[in-house]
């Protein structure tokens, strides 16, 4: 552990790092899973992806690679890759855009200018645990996709542990990145 | 938990004790006093003061020589792992146990007594661990409350507590419950 703990007498669960989790993925410990992520520390999976989920994120994916090829944006959607968010965060967002899609290893944090989460259960779990994360590593927008609700939740401006900024639009609707200049995406495929 | 569940709600994983070995051994825990594996998640403490040393030093002399006196083969150890399932690897203060391997955690079968010293961990000892302990079938448990100057002496596990428990006053002899004619005195203490 390279961080200077405080003392404890008492036992305290041990943060995982980027690293603990990367030396633990490739000794094959994940791969009864489908997904795992690396969030404050621990280790979360998931073993099954449901429909409504894979085929929003597809749409969406769809639409985002559409927009940005027609603006000759130097930004690409990637799915399911790990972002090394910070020393003790290591996500894997439904989609990111990011301007460093080839290269080796995790997603640097400092190419990152879209998150997006697809949520179904994971409504809750998105909207604060992952916003709260997101928002302090500096992630500038943040969409979360409410595949039940038909609603897109867009957040920006992050400060501390939270986004300053928030707007939602129903799927169908046309979106507006609030932080990437010109980027309009048509959401018709999802509604 | 298999691999068929449907799963699309995160779950927090727990470590293994094959991961918790990878880890220990990629460097990962230097600098922190103390690691264990609970139930899948790694615990540890980074400091230890000498009020919980010095008691844990007594009983662990004290409990070596009953064992050598008792002739009944057990040994006393101190601060070793004992294996108590894939995902459970702790590192108690104090174990008795037979036939400890040499290089490797000594399986939750061959212990025999298990102590623990608390000075700010009693909650932690007498509510997580006790459950721990008593669902591996760790036929004894003991806690020694550095603060409350007792010892919280634990038998018959059954499910996932002790039907068995009496606390005895430091400076009082121990008897153990559960190893035919061990028994440790507490003066010094």
């Amino acid at each position: 552990m390279t961080e200077l703990l405080p003392l404890n007498t008492s036992p305290l669960p041990v943060k995982l790092r980027v690293e603990d989790y990367l030396l633990l993925d490739e000794s094959g410990a994940f791969e009864p899973y489908r997904r795992t992520e690396l969030l404050e520390g621990e280790i979360y999976f998931v073993n099954a992806q449901l429909r409504p989920r894979a085929l929003a994120k597809a749409e969406l994916y769809d639409a985002l690679r559409d927009a940005l090829r027609a603006m000759t944006s130097p930004l690409r959607p990637l799915t399911e890759a790990s972002v090394a968010l910070s020393a003790h965060d290591a996500p894997e967002p439904d989609i990111v855009l990011t301007s460093e899609p080839k290269g080796e290893g995790l997603i640097p944090l400092h190419s990152v200018a879209l998150v997006i989460e697809i949520a179904d259960t994971t409504l809750s779990g998105d909207m604060k645990r992952k916003a709260a994360i997101y928002a302090r590593a500096g992630v500038a927008e943040y969409w979360v996709t409410d595949v039940s609700a038909k609603v897109i939740h867009q957040m920006w401006a992050p400060e501390d542990d939270a986004y300053g900024q928030q707007r939602e639009a129903a799927f169908g609707q046309r979106m507006t990145a609030a932080t990437i200049a010109g980027l309009t995406v048509e959401t018709g495929g999802l509604a | 938990m298999t691999v068929q569940d449907v799963i699309d709600l995160p779950r927090a994983y727990r470590l293994r004790v094959a991961d918790y070995r990878l880890l220990d051994e990629s460097g990962a825990f230097d600098g922190l006093a103390k690691t264990e594996l609970i139930e899948g998640v790694i615990v540890a403490v980074n400091a230890q003061y000498t009020a919980h040393a010095r008691v844990q030093k007594h009983l662990y002399r004290s409990l070596d020589l009953a064992c050598s006196a008792a002739g009944t083969g057990l040994e006393a150890w101190f601060e070793v792992s004992i294996a108590l399932g894939p995902d459970t690897l702790p590192q108690p203060d104090i174990v008795v146990a037979r036939n400890a391997p040499e290089n490797a955690a000594i399986p939750g079968e061959r212990v025999a007594l298990v102590v623990e010293i608390a000075d700010t961990t009693a909650k932690f000892d007498l509510g997580a661990k006790a459950r721990l302990y008593a669902s591996a079938g760790i036929p004894e448990y003991w806690v020694a409350d550095v603060n409350a100057r007792t010892i919280h002496q634990m038998w018959n596990p059954d499910g996932e507590a002790y039907a068995k428990r009496r606390e005895i006053a430091f400076g009082e002899p121990v008897g153990a419950m559960s190893i035919e004619g061990l028994s440790v005195a507490t003066t010094s203490l």
